[in-house]
């Protein structure tokens, strides 16, 4: 069987997981490889859930909120970016691909981005392959 | 050191310990002579794991040289599953360091090196960074500017006619790993760190961290049995440095205090060195507990972090200001994080014992003219 990567999604309760149960009602087609987390905002993703997951078997994680302006809590998602960019230099610094990190803002009328942004990133994770001793 | 260390059944019972442990004063429930009764008479069950520093002041007081901090490792090695310490910044340094030890992750990435300072990758000397690129990040707001330390230490070595190499392949030292009794992370650590020391050929390591410079120098010769290349703090550096007139000492007229490392003076003797630099850097001014005696800074492995620690901390910083000095220089970036945390947790409060925090390193190289 081939590889496929293990992804963790971390879907903002008021729009991305909104928007990946509009996937699923829709009936579209996306990697079961993704596996969703809902966190009231998203910003509350801190570095060291990434790390937790990486450390645990993930191969690339993915933070998913509101667009920028609509979050619930006014300001949750512009945390979210400074926050993840602090963990994107962070796992860089010890040496792992910021590829495997992605941020994206999926509203909840937007099951076919969250679709295909799934599809998009198990792909591009399964090109980097698995992350394993000595692996980037 | 020289004497030799004994066993935990030699306690006495005199309670010397007591006076000078962190850990029993305020009303923490642990004392390192109570922990050794308790002990004796019924084994290791029931005994406090976490609250022990293991800033090994308890050993210069003892009569009979107990090795109390190595008898707490032990135990904490040997404990159950479920018996874990209390987790500190929600676990962030634990998953770094499994993550090193499981060896996911390749080469680090020096984005954060000042442009001009001059690295020779085929130089027998490497400076060991250890993981004050992680801890900057996430310790930007109680410690801001941490990664001037290291290329601090360039710049003086580079003033000092070495240009060091440095090891893209390096993980995590262990000293976290193996003072929390992880000892399956920290032979995986220990014995990476070494295999890739060799394989690069170096002969001399030079690092930031006295926890770095105490785990290689001398834990890993303990638990591996294989000799590493030598290591040096880099205050031993610049101190030589200073005595052989590769640098010049700037001189200045500001009074220092120096808080020393219990990584650095008590268990490896170096008390001379850093108060060598300082002398370069302006005039020293002793706190009351200091050498062999300094008063931890309050936290490691951060771990246990508590009100208890922090009012610990608080009176450290206040001694420090009652010594009339402008600033508290020391040589651990530990010991700037837990310090710098303490007084940021006091905020604005009236009483705040309000002192500026500096690492020795950086203040000489900014009196000899680095622009970082």
């Amino acid at each position: 069987m081939d590889w496929g990567p293990n992804i963790v999604a971390f879907c903002c309760n008021w729009c991305a997981y909104a928007g990946a149960d509009l996937a699923g009602v829709t009936r579209m087609q996306y990697p079961s490889n993704v596996k969703i987390v809902r966190v009231m905002c998203s910003g509350r993703v801190e570095p060291s859930m990434v790390l937790r997951c990486f450390q645990n078997g993930a191969d690339g994680v993915m933070v998913l909120g509101c667009h920028i302006g609509d979050c619930h809590y006014q300001i949750g998602n512009r945390n979210a970016e400074k926050r993840f960019q602090d963990t994107q230099m962070l796992v860089e610094r010890m040496g792992i691909s910021p590829d495997r990190l992605l941020l994206r803002w999926i509203s909840a009328a937007e099951g076919a981005l969250f679709a295909q942004t799934c599809r998009d990133f198990t792909e591009k994770v399964r090109r980097l392959g698995p992350l394993e001793a000595g692996g980037r | 050191m020289s004497e030799r260390r004994s066993d935990i059944r030699s306690c006495v019972a005199c309670g010397h310990c007591t006076y000078v442990c962190p850990a029993s004063h305020y009303e923490r429930n642990f004392t390192a002579r109570g922990t050794a009764e308790s002990f004796l008479l019924h084994g290791r069950e029931g005994i406090d794991l976490w609250s022990c520093l293991t800033c090994h002041a308890c050993i210069e007081v003892c009569p009979e040289n107990v090795d109390f901090p190595r008898f707490m490792k032990q135990a904490r090695a040997s404990r159950e599953k479920d018996e874990i310490p209390v987790r500190t910044h929600a676990g962030i340094l634990e998953s770094m360091r499994n993550l090193q030890a499981t060896g996911k992750g390749g080469p680090r990435k020096y984005d954060w090196l000042s442009p001009g300072l001059e690295i020779a990758q085929d130089s027998p000397v490497a400076l060991f960074v250890g993981c004050l690129p992680m801890l900057d990040i996430i310790f930007k707001d109680v410690a801001p500017r941490l990664l001037d330390i290291p290329n601090a230490a360039i710049f003086l070595l580079n003033m000092m006619g070495i240009n060091p190499r440095l090891l893209p392949l390096e993980r995590c030292c262990g000293h976290d790993a193996y003072w929390l009794g992880e000892m399956n992370s920290f032979k995986l650590l220990a014995s990476h760190n070494s295999k890739m020391l060799r394989e690069e050929g170096v002969e001399e390591v030079i690092t930031v961290c006295p926890e770095c410079s105490h785990t290689l120098g001398t834990v890993y010769l303990d638990v591996l049995g294989e000799h590493m290349p030598r290591v040096r703090h880099i205050s031993q550096v610049l101190a030589e440095g200073l005595r052989e007139g590769k640098l010049m000492a700037p001189g200045g007229a500001e009074r220092i205090t120096y808080q020393d490392p219990c990584r650095l003076g008590r268990m490896s003797r170096v008390f001379d060195e850093p108060r060598i630099v300082i002398g370069s850097i302006g005039s020293l001014v002793d706190m009351p507990r200091s050498r062999e005696m300094a008063a931890c800074c309050g936290s490691t492995c951060f771990m246990q972090c508590d009100k208890v620690v922090k009012r610990w901390q608080v009176d450290r910083l206040t001694e420090a200001r009652n010594t009339g000095a402008d600033a508290l220089a020391t040589a651990c970036p530990k010991c700037l994080i837990h310090l710098g945390c303490a007084q940021k947790d006091f905020g604005t409060h009236k009483d705040r014992p309000k002192i500026r925090l500096e690492d020795e390193t950086v203040l000489l190289a900014r009196m000899l003219g680095w622009k970082g």
